[in-house]
């Protein structure tokens, strides 16, 4: 270990303030009534995420097409899918913004996969296009929600370091 | 000397704090608070700032503790948690603007500091850029490498060497100019050599 490594490594620690534990306490409390509602209608919407994922990951039963262009949009979409399973574990805790949207975009996943799986061989191009632009904005979201402040500290703290 | 990180949690602690019970989370906040606040201060330079990434960096580590899986020790987990928080801290405050010039930094040796005092290198310390004060700490006590540190930081390991050398460079000019402008005031100070 070099001079400065270890003359730094003696430098004294500091203290820390006297009523951090009080503070983070405070923190960790359970909400407030009115925050407990807002919490309850967000476990109400994880759950119904977790609902409507499991839909989604049903796969539509369109899975033998003879066009071409819809099959590279199943790849594409099959390529955000695998996305999504190495981001969600990202996202730790959700802002109530980002889950409202990334609910949306999941329950109209959910009915296109609906429609997949009765649809014509003409509309199933468009119904397609529409899974993997729906799966582009989840993806989206994801990131934001998982680059936010609610988002858990382990990722870098990368992005802007050039400005 | 090791980590104030490297302090060892037991397992019923650990198992206590995953179930969210307060006994196990105050036993852990005891353990590492004088660590996670050191390592903000000496990011952040400000008490202030320190206290507040200090809450963030428990809170979120309390909030996440499941995803903490044992693999390493919890205090370099949680010194991970601290340095991105104190890392958002200085980007957020966009303190560091002037840090970012070109890479073209000249490879700095590191500043000798035998025969300078603790007083010294404190102060010197405190008149670093913070990325470069960042870095340094990082690097020198906390035992992080230039890939550890770029991942950290999101950029290149050559961002992590150039900061590293811009504060060496700076910390050998404040060093020297200490010791040029203080020669009576010199042998009062015991050297760090003594101290070492």
């Amino acid at each position: 270990m070099s001079h400065l490594s270890e003359s730094l490594r003696e430098l004294p620690a500091f203290e820390p303030p006297a009523d951090g534990w009080s503070r983070l306490q405070q923190a960790l409390q359970p909400a407030p009534r009115r925050r407990r509602r807002a919490t309850a209608a967000l476990a109400l919407a994880a759950s119904v995420l977790a609902a409507v994922g499991i839909v989604r990951l049903m796969p539509p039963q369109a899975l033998s097409p003879a066009d071409p262009e819809i099959a590279a949009l199943m790849q594409r979409s099959q390529a955000l899918e695998r996305h999504l399973v190495r981001l969600r574990p990202q996202v730790v805790v959700w802002d109530a913004r980002y889950a409202a949207t990334t609910q949306a975009i999941e329950s109209d996943i959910a009915m296109v996969d609906l429609q997949l799986n009765h649809a014509s061989a003409a509309g199933a191009r468009t119904l397609w296009e529409n899974r993997v632009s729906l799966l582009d904005r989840l993806v989206a979201t994801h990131q934001a929600a998982g680059e936010g402040p609610s988002a858990v500290a382990l990722a870098p703290a990368q992005q802007e370091w050039s400005l | 000397m090791s980590s104030l990180f490297d302090a060892v949690v037991d397992e019923d602690t650990l198992a206590l704090a995953r179930g969210g019970d307060r006994v196990g989370l105050e036993r852990l906040y005891r353990a590492f608070e004088r660590a996670v606040f050191t390592l903000a201060r000496r990011m952040t330079h400000c008490p202030d700032a320190a206290a507040d990434v200090m809450q963030n960096t428990f809170l979120r580590a309390f909030r996440s503790i499941h995803q903490y899986r044992g693999e390493a020790p919890f205090g370099h987990w949680l010194r991970s948690i601290c340095a991105t928080e104190a890392l958002m801290h200085l980007r957020a405050g966009r303190r560091f603007l002037e840090l970012f010039e070109p890479a073209e930094i000249p490879d700095e040796k590191e500043p000798a500091v035998e025969d300078i005092c603790q007083f010294d290198l404190e102060k010197a310390l405190s008149l670093l850029p913070p990325l470069p004060r960042s870095v340094l700490w990082l690097y020198h006590v906390e035992g992080y490498n230039h890939a550890e540190i770029a991942a950290l930081c999101g950029k290149t390991v050559s961002f992590s060497k150039s900061q590293l050398s811009r504060a060496h460079g700076r910390l050998r000019q404040l060093l020297a100019d200490d010791a040029q402008g203080a020669p009576a005031a010199a042998p009062l100070r015991p050297p760090l050599r003594s101290l070492l």
